[in-house]
């Protein structure tokens, strides 16, 4: 369920915050205008309500952020300043960000956001709420003792006008627990007074519960205010509850517990003085915890406990002071650079720290009295604020050594309750604290993602309960102790694991801190980035003429040696220049997710001005082009997915008659293909009509009736590319002119890349767009034609291979053959080029052999036939000039490794 | 079968109340906003409005003011849907006669529970 919310907000939210942006710019305009204001703090709190309700925290606690803000100028609080827009723009964005990372990555945008928060703060002056004072930690208390309560509870006369209803609320107090309910109707007035609609009775209710008196108040939360409501605990028991456990293990904590707290002020007392030094601050971290761990033992063992008992208290409190502790442990360590700082929050913290063993000593004494403690709020505050400081997102190895340190506490518990179980001790408090022990060993290892273990707890929860059952008997306490063995062997293994990534991290993380860990990438200037990029294409000219030389030495008589040696200098460079290729080439490559980013947008648009509903969705963002393809290829893809947002996708009418669900999707895919990319646009509404498409063709002069009967459907889909071709009725505001197909494939051949169209009438169209990876280096085949040679890009050569002359056969004036896709035209390159007459096409005597390149380009499949096929080749295309820039027949030359230039054929376009 | 109206401008939102109430076997009816909510129990009955405080066209607390106002909807349970940063809306929609809030966010079981508090 939570899943279909989601992606019904993901719609809702992505709408909202195209209307914030807009309400935005009109704010920016107007900034006193209060319509807008409202309209803008409205959408950010559905937002932020919806996203909460979706589970997206993240972007509801931003959402909240901006909210104050806007919540502030609507009361005329803040003023609206082109400021404050802009931060507003700015925080669409990133909750544009949050609301396409599906997966919450922690480390999405966090600097933006801690610096937008920050500037959003700075607009609301007033302090924000305090944060929640530190969190009941332990597992919720059922009070085992029912209590009795006495209650009056007068409602208010006018109580039934707010739908509120005194019977209802009885019920409900009634389920509680047993009740006795005593009715009064003492004020009811004079029956001619007497006003049905008003409430006159009040009752007495004998109540006993096991409900706490502040559930007995909820149910009345409703009515509060109208009411009166008194409510009595008969038995009033005064302290908070001894802390049952034997007087001696209650004394050995007593001591134990004073011990490291004394400890603690000792080693706050050298902090004060100088500086902290690492062994200070082990030192003190460890004392906290051993105090954390004893007084969760202690927590542990005596079973009940009420919610606010002092020793739960001072179980927090060594908890939060060890979160304090380790932070600024950790944070010592790296943060070398922010030294000012640091010295702040010592100091802060260091006054904190002392606060808290204070008030943990009086803690202690009250448990010892069993008398309630007397806590400063402001200090639980303090210490709420300090651990959901910042960083909440707790990173993994800080998770393995949380998981260590609680394994250890775990453990030991287990081996003390094991050990008691075993001298026969029936005790129930023993097996609980044992089963508890399990479970929190459970959560820390879901905490950690150590599943093995995990799994391996349930198998020792059974043992557990198996031994429970059978008291002292020896056969399930020896699996019992089994299961503890193994337990233990699988912490010490995660043990090592953390800690063993820990000092792998470390070690690596040496050489980052040296230079500046802040920045990952750096800026480079594309000329540098070009000349580079030159420089490895000569590396690889250059390597090839290594080649030919090793090879024409392997030939030379009596330097065999020499030339062996030859060989294997040139295989190296060859190897080493082919990874320094990658290398730099993937310097120049980008993730189209660059490109696809902006489509959400333009589809929504383009849904509301067509009044369609359209989704449109990306597959293989990740997948990386050049750096100059990926900018080219936006304007293409914009004219592809308006076409099939104008063109293909239906009113959601239509598509509701023909049984699709009303919302039209288009898909923006990408992936590697060979040396290719490939980019499909594919939406799901009606398809091309190939009778259509022929139709219009002919209608405009651009196809003769001859021609489109006899055209397959396959080509009758390219007529969408043809010039001034459009199938739509009537021009739209969004397309329909005719030139955008034309201009996308021209785009796309000018990128060397290939356009293709699969289409099912009805049930939606695919535009394939194959691009080569890079524009600097592609492989070609060498071939030779006459006394030419030219390079075949190999991007578009399916097969090549040999041919006689009796395989081609004439079908009135055109040449065929036969190949494993079909038949398919074959074109002689020497005809093509005028190269000569002398060998003509179907000439040529019948045993003749040639060489038959089949070749795929712009979605159209033919036979190139030369007379020779030399070498596959590494090349480097430059690009043509002095009057050949403009041929269709070339996309350029290369320089081979003997320094002899070839052509680059163009297979798209030696056809025209 | 009890009949409840939820009233948000939020589609995820109704959508959310909408399935978790009629999972637990209410039937609901949902309205955009507030104009949209009085045309829909207009002549008809609900045996309870849930309702999200900041709309367009009209407001919870309008919404709950004119529902009052009607004869047949003066004791029909009307809950708010609020956050916690306006505990005065609760006031104000206490004042105009909510008879409960809801606290958002909220979820499934938070919703059940407040409206089975409330309902008669």
């Amino acid at each position: 369920m939570l899943t279909s919310l989601r992606s019904a907000f993901q719609a809702e939210a992505a709408d909202l915050l195209n209307e914030l942006d807009s309400s935005l710019l009109q704010l920016e305009a107007n900034p006193a205008d209060g319509e807008i204001i409202h309209r803008v703090f409205r959408a950010i709190h559905t937002l932020k309500g919806s996203g909460a309700t979706v589970g997206l925290e993240r972007l509801s606690r931003f959402a909240h952020r901006v909210e104050e803000v806007f919540d502030a100028a609507r009361d005329g609080k803040v003023q609206v300043t082109p400021e404050l827009t802009d931060l507003a723009l700015r925080a669409c964005d990133l909750l544009r960000a949050f609301l396409a990372d599906a997966e919450a990555t922690p480390d999405l945008e966090s600097g933006t956001e801690q610096q937008l928060v920050t500037a959003l703060k700075a607009f609301v002056k007033t302090e924000t709420p305090a944060a929640p004072a530190v969190q009941a930690a332990g597992p919720a208390v059922a009070a085992s003792l029912q209590r009795s309560y006495r209650i009056r509870y007068t409602p208010g006369l006018r109580m039934l006008f707010s739908g509120n209803d005194p019977v209802v609320l009885l019920t409900e107090l009634c389920a509680l627990g047993s009740a006795h309910l005593t009715a009064h109707a003492d004020s009811l007035p004079a029956f001619e007074e007497l006003d049905p609609e008003q409430c006159y009775l009040w009752w007495e209710i004998d109540l006993l519960s096991e409900a706490s008196e502040q559930a007995i108040r909820d149910v009345f939360v409703f009515v509060a205010d109208e009411c009166r409501l008194e409510i009595q605990q008969v038995i009033d028991d005064r302290g908070p509850g001894p802390v049952r456990v034997s007087s001696r293990d209650f004394e050995s904590f007593y001591c134990e517990a004073e011990e490291h707290l004394q400890a603690i002020e000792d080693c706050l007392l050298r902090l004060d003085k100088t500086a902290a030094t690492p062994s200070d601050l082990a030192e003190l971290f460890r004392r906290l915890h051993s105090l954390k761990g004893a007084s969760a033992l202690l927590l542990g063992e005596s079973g009940d406990l009420a919610p606010q008992h002092p020793l739960r208290f001072l179980h927090q409190m060594a908890h939060a002071a060890e979160a304090l502790v380790e932070q600024q442990r950790d944070g010592n360590g790296s943060a070398a650079g922010q030294m000012g700082n640091a010295q702040v929050d010592n100091t802060q913290i260091g006054n904190t720290l002392f606060d808290v063993s204070a008030a943990m000593r009086r803690l202690l004494e009250c448990i010892d009295e069993n008398r309630h403690a007397d806590l400063d709020p402001e200090l639980l505050r303090r210490l709420g604020i300090a651990i959901s400081a910042p960083n909440a997102e707790t990173p993994r190895d800080a998770k393995q050594i949380a998981f260590v340190e609680t394994a250890g506490q775990c453990l030991e518990n287990m081996r003390t309750c094991f050990a008691r179980l075993q001298a026969g001790e029936q005790d129930a408090a023993v097996g609980a604290t044992y089963q508890r022990a399990i479970e929190t060993l459970g959560s820390a290892c879901q905490y950690a993602g150590i599943d093995k273990l995990r799994a391996q707890l349930r198998e020792h929860k059974a043992a557990l309960e198996a031994a429970a059952v059978a008291g002292d008997a020896a056969g399930p306490l020896e699996y019992l102790v089994q299961q503890l063995d193994r337990t233990e062997q699988l912490i010490e293994s995660a043990r090592k694991d953390a800690s063993g990534e820990k000092a792998q991290k470390a070690a690596s993380e040496i050489p980052m801190r040296a230079t500046d860990t802040s920045s990952q990438t750096i800026r480079v200037d594309h000329e540098k980035l070009d000349r580079l990029i030159r420089n490895v294409s000569e590396l690889l000219v250059a390597r090839g003429a290594l080649h030919l030389l090793a090879r024409k030495l392997d030939r030379a008589p009596g330097v065999r040696e020499l030339s062996a040696e030859a060989k294997e200098a040139s295989t190296d460079i060859s190897r080493i220049a082919e990874e320094l290729q990658d290398a730099v080439m993937s310097l120049r490559m980008l993730p189209v997710r660059t490109v696809f980013q902006r489509f959400s947008r333009l589809v929504r648009d383009l849904g509301r001005s067509l009044g369609k509903e359209i989704e449109i969705g990306f597959q293989g963002e990740d997948t990386e082009l050049d750096k100059a393809v990926i900018q080219e290829i936006g304007d293409p893809l914009v004219h592809l997915v308006r076409n099939a947002a104008d063109h293909g996708i239906e009113s959601p009418e239509t598509r509701a008659a023909n049984g699709k669900a009303r919302c039209g999707q288009i898909t923006l895919r990408a992936y590697n293909e060979g040396s290719q990319v490939v980019i499909e646009v594919e939406d799901d509404g009606k398809g091309l009509h190939a009778d259509v498409l022929k139709a219009k063709a002919t209608e405009r002069g651009i196809l003769s009736e001859t021609e489109a009967r006899s055209m397959s459907d396959e080509a009758a889909y390219r007529l969408i590319f043809a010039p001034g071709f459009s199938t739509a009725e009537a021009v739209t505001a969004v397309s329909g002119r005719g030139v955008g197909m034309d201009v996308v494939s021209s785009n796309v051949q000018k990128l060397k890349g290939t356009v293709g169209i699969e289409s099912r009438c009805g049930l939606g169209t695919k535009i394939v767009i194959k691009l080569p990876t890079s524009l600097m280096i592609s492989k070609g085949i060498l071939t030779q034609c006459g006394d030419s040679e030219f390079i075949l890009p190999l991007d578009s050569v399916s097969v090549a291979r040999k041919i006689t002359a009796s395989e081609i056969h004439r079908y009135r004036h055109h040449a065929m053959i036969h190949s494993s896709e079909g038949a398919c035209p074959v074109l002689s390159l020497r005809e093509q080029l005028g190269l000569g007459e002398e060998s003509k096409l179907g000439k040529e005597s019948e045993s003749e052999e040639k060489c038959v390149v089949l070749i795929h380009a712009s979605g159209r499949r033919y036979g190139l036939l030369v007379d020779r096929l030399v070498s596959e080749e590494q090349v480097v295309v430059k690009p043509l000039s002095g009057g050949l820039e403009n041929s269709h027949d070339f996309l350029g030359a290369t320089i081979m490794g003997d320094g002899r230039v070839v052509l680059v054929l163009n297979p798209a376009g030696v056809v025209l | 079968m009890k009949t409840i109206l939820a009233v948000d401008d939020s589609a995820t939102m109704r959508q959310m109340v909408a399935f978790t109430l009629q999972g637990a076997g209410y039937e609901v009816l949902a309205a955009i906003d507030g104009v949209d909510a009085l045309k829909q129990i207009a002549g008809r009955h609900v045996d309870m409005i849930i309702t999200d405080l900041n709309m367009p066209n009209m407001n919870g607390i309008e919404l709950i003011r004119q529902a009052r106002s009607l004869a047949h909807y003066k004791f029909v349970p009307i809950l708010l849907l609020t956050t916690e940063s306006a505990p005065e809306k609760k006031q104000e929609g206490k004042a105009a006669g909510a008879t409960g809030w809801i606290v958002k966010p909220f979820d499934t079981a938070q919703l059940l529970a407040t409206v089975q508090k409330v309902m008669r």
